[in-house]
């Protein structure tokens, strides 16, 4: 292994809006490894990756590739010179052929006189299947007919046809199964033997010790350590992952329980596409904390639960009476809410002012006859725009003006200005800053204490923790463990059953 | 007492300026000033009484079509198949006539409401884009308008001739503009269907039955349809094969000339409905008095709607438009 680094990065800092999502991270990246690039979500090796492949550009810090300066202005200037990435997201072309696909881009190699010949090039792309092992997809068939994962193995073989000098791989084994996770690793080993350099980016502690020649552990932006081979073992790894300290004042500082024994939201053998025969069920005054990977299904589960979503079996009851929830409006009818994950597109209406947002799912209580007065609507938006202290020039301020925060504000105030006895938050605090999270916190504490219900979906270990009175674990769309609400929990209890 | 004044005199000046975009005033200002032109050209002829009954029968079924068509264009989507939707219901209603007259307006509502519904319904239920599936009636329909009319006209019986009347027609479309204005900003109709073209996604996470206000907009807009193929059957005298042809473009050329737009949302207005149409029908009235060939007539059209796209919209907020 030679010592000097091909790619290296140093002082990185990228900002979105008021986020920290990389500061001054310096890593070195050398030929001939694997190098792995791990944190919790939200840690900013993502982020890192999109800096280093041109999609981001950094506000700060310089990238050196070779010893020459490295400044990508695109994805396509950063493959030009040698730096590709497979993506969790599909990445091949539909309507044209397997082989096509492994050489798009490339079809020259295989012109005469300005036509491709199409046989030869089918040879070749079945050639390069055969040999990482992949001979049961034929290169001459449509890609359109073939399974994600084998659509995936395709991206691959493409890759391997690249001059690649850096290859990032980003959490793409999620998407495989064994035996496209054998073709990758068994790729990776053959890059790595030809003097590459592969950057992978996994949540998977064994693949990673199995496969990695050094790890860098990120956390919330920062850099925290780089470990050697010998060093990397799951639990280093998971100990300098998490390793902070729970700030205590921030979260809730009781130990109290579900206030009472009334169930008030069933799930029943829940399944679906990502979820595997879920049942659990959430009680009138509780607080309930749904964790895991980002793609363990809990943020499905959410839309399921309010009809969103159809599960393939299974049902969800709400109530008393246990009325059965088939979409949003009878979940609505049932006074349930919820804030999505992906708060621009799914929890508000960006283009519309703040007033219309908040009176949305309530107009049926506002109306006399068929008459919604602008009156009740200044009146209920003022009334709930004040309790949450929403920070606005005035009723009339569009949505996409204000902070994520204060969108966030008006995606409660929705829901809270209808009156609802149970929320469900995918993410409460996804980019947001400090003060509006204790913010968000105290309300959910204020809720509770009121004998209402919460299921809170979150990414963020400290604030299941912190939060919940009861914390259910999902890991690859099932459920792996139950926490109560204890002082002596800790993250690493939890992550040992999401990962 | 002065420096208690000062701030009360100051504060609704901020709010003003806040609040007003000049764009929102263009095509008004464009109608005032259009007017004005044609009046002078005309030498006063424009505004006499027998030349605005004549604006009033020429724009009668624009602004009763742009007025309802707001209801589908707040949600974001199109009706391009209104040219037709007149035609069938003109041609059904002229069939009507010819056995009971009473039942022709009847007909011509209920045969826009069933098209208007299959509309709603192909869009919603198969997930075609809408301005496939209504640019696919509009050729549907013309075909069966000029089968169903044995491919030439349907005459009507002199009878119908009295609801050709302009005062009757000035009282149903300013009761049109009255509902549909209460409607379209003071009801949960109205709200839904801003907040459908506002976030389709977030309006159906928020209890807005989306599909449900659809099919609403595209059943309510072929039902006014064969309102203005009624009309236009009885001003006519006959319903013709060709018969509502074009009537889509003008309509989209109104809402577009009255500022709407047709990204859809939460700054649509009936406003710019009536508005847009009264502007397309001083301009089509106006340009005879100014003794331009007929033959020009569509070119100059296209010319005046380029400019109002080009002055009324807002390009900064053209990167939001689906």
């Amino acid at each position: 292994m030679e010592d000097k680094a091909v790619l290296s990065v140093s002082n990185i800092t990228k900002n979105f809006g008021i986020v920290k999502a990389l500061n001054q991270v310096s890593i070195d990246f050398r030929s001939g490894e694997i190098h792995g690039l791990i944190g919790e979500n939200g840690s900013g090796k993502s982020t890192m990756a999109s800096v280093i492949t041109g999609v981001y550009k950094a506000e700060e810090g310089t990238m050196t590739l070779n010893g020459k300066p490295y400044q990508p202005e695109s994805v396509l200037d950063a493959a030009r010179q040698g730096i590709c990435m497979i993506v969790q997201e599909m990445g091949t072309i539909d309507g044209i052929s397997v082989a096509a696909n492994v050489f798009a881009g490339k079809e020259n190699l295989f012109a005469h006189m300005g036509i491709v010949r199409k046989k030869e090039m089918i040879r070749a792309a079945q050639n390069i299947l055969d040999e990482i092992g992949a001979s049961d997809i034929r290169a001459e068939n449509p890609i359109d007919g073939e399974s994600f994962e084998n659509r995936k193995i395709v991206e691959i073989a493409r890759a391997m046809y690249e001059e690649v000098k850096v290859m990032i791989v980003d959490e793409t084994t999620t998407a495989l199964s064994q035996k496209g996770r054998e073709i990758l690793y068994r790729l990776m080993n053959r890059l790595r033997d030809e003097g590459k350099t592969i950057i992978f980016i996994s949540h998977d502690l064994d693949e990673l010790t199995q496969l990695c020649d050094s790890v860098t552990i990120l956390r919330d932006g920062n850099f925290v350590r780089d470990l050697k081979k010998e060093e990397i073992t799951p639990d280093t790894m998971r100990k300098l992952m998490v390793g902070r300290d729970v700030q205590d004042d921030y979260y809730r500082t009781d130990q109290q329980r579900a206030l009472t024994d009334q169930v008030v939201l069933e799930v029943e053998h829940v399944s679906s596409s990502l979820l595997k025969d879920i049942s659990l069920n959430l009680k009138k005054g509780e607080i309930l904390g749904i964790g895991g990977l980002t793609d363990c299904g809990m943020h499905e589960l959410g839309k399921v639960i309010f009809g969103i979503q159809q599960p393939k079996k299974g049902n969800v009851y709400a109530g008393e009476k246990r009325i059965r929830i088939r979409n949003p409006r009878t979940a609505i009818r049932q006074k349930i809410g919820y804030v999505s994950k992906n708060r621009d597109q799914e929890s508000i209406m960006k283009l519309s002012n703040i007033r219309d947002n908040i009176c949305l799912p309530s107009y049926d209580k506002i109306k006399k006859g068929c008459y919604v007065s602008p009156k009740a609507e200044e009146g209920l938006a003022g009334k709930e725009s004040g309790k949450l202290s929403i920070k606005m020039s005035s009723l009339d301020q569009l949505c996409i003006q204000l902070s994520g925060g204060n969108k966030q504000k008006v995606a409660l105030a929705k829901w809270l200005g209808n009156d609802s006895d149970l929320l469900i938050l995918d993410c409460p605090t996804r980019g947001i800053d400090v003060g509006v999270k204790a913010a968000i916190y105290q309300l959910m504490n204020q809720y509770k204490q009121s004998g209402k219900s919460i299921l809170m979906i979150s990414e963020e270990l400290q604030e299941l923790i912190g939060m919940s009175d009861r914390i259910l674990i999902l890991k690859d769309g099932a459920l792996s463990g139950t926490f109560d609400r204890s002082p002596d929990l800790t993250e690493n209890d939890l992550i040992q059953y999401m990962i | 007492m002065a420096q208690v004044k000062a701030p009360v005199l100051v504060k609704p000046k901020k709010k003003l300026t806040d609040r007003i975009n000049i764009r929102d005033f263009i095509p008004f200002i464009g109608l005032i000033l259009i007017v004005l032109f044609f009046q002078i050209i005309s030498e006063g002829t424009l505004l006499s009484i027998k030349n605005m009954k004549l604006i009033l029968n020429q724009s009668f079924a624009l602004v009763i079509g742009t007025v309802s068509c707001s209801f589908i264009v707040a949600q974001g989507d199109v009706d391009f198949s209104m040219g037709s939707m007149v035609g069938i219901t003109a041609v059904c209603a002229a069939w009507t006539a010819q056995v009971m007259p009473v039942l022709a307006l009847p007909v011509a509502l209920v045969v826009g409401l069933v098209f208007g519904m299959i509309n709603g319904l192909l869009y919603v239920k198969f997930h075609i884009p809408s301005f496939v599936v209504t640019l696919s009636t509009l050729l549907v329909l013309r075909g069966l308008t000029i089968f169903i009319s044995g491919g030439g006209s349907v005459s009507v019986p002199f009878s119908m001739y009295i609801y050709d009347n302009s005062g009757l027609k000035l009282v149903v479309v300013l009761g049109v503009i009255a509902i549909a204005c209460f409607a379209f900003n003071y009801t949960k109709v109205g709200k839904f269907c801003k907040a459908v073209g506002s976030g389709a996604e977030a309006a159906f996470q928020s209890g807005v039955p989306v599909n449900k206000m659809r099919i609403f907009g595209y059943a309510l807009s072929a039902t006014m349809c064969g309102l203005c193929g009624f009309f236009n059957m009885v001003r006519a005298g006959s319903a013709a094969t060709n018969t509502g042809n074009l009537f889509e473009t003008d309509v989209l050329i109104a809402l577009v000339l009255g500022g709407m737009p047709l990204s859809g949302g939460a700054s649509s207005k009936i406003r710019c409905a009536v508005i847009g149409s009264l502007i397309l029908a001083v301009l089509a009235n106006g340009l005879v008095f100014w003794n331009i060939n007929e033959k020009l007539q569509q070119g100059i059209k296209g010319v005046v709607f380029l400019v109002a796209v080009w002055l009324t919209f807002d390009k900064r907020n053209a990167q939001v438009i689906k």
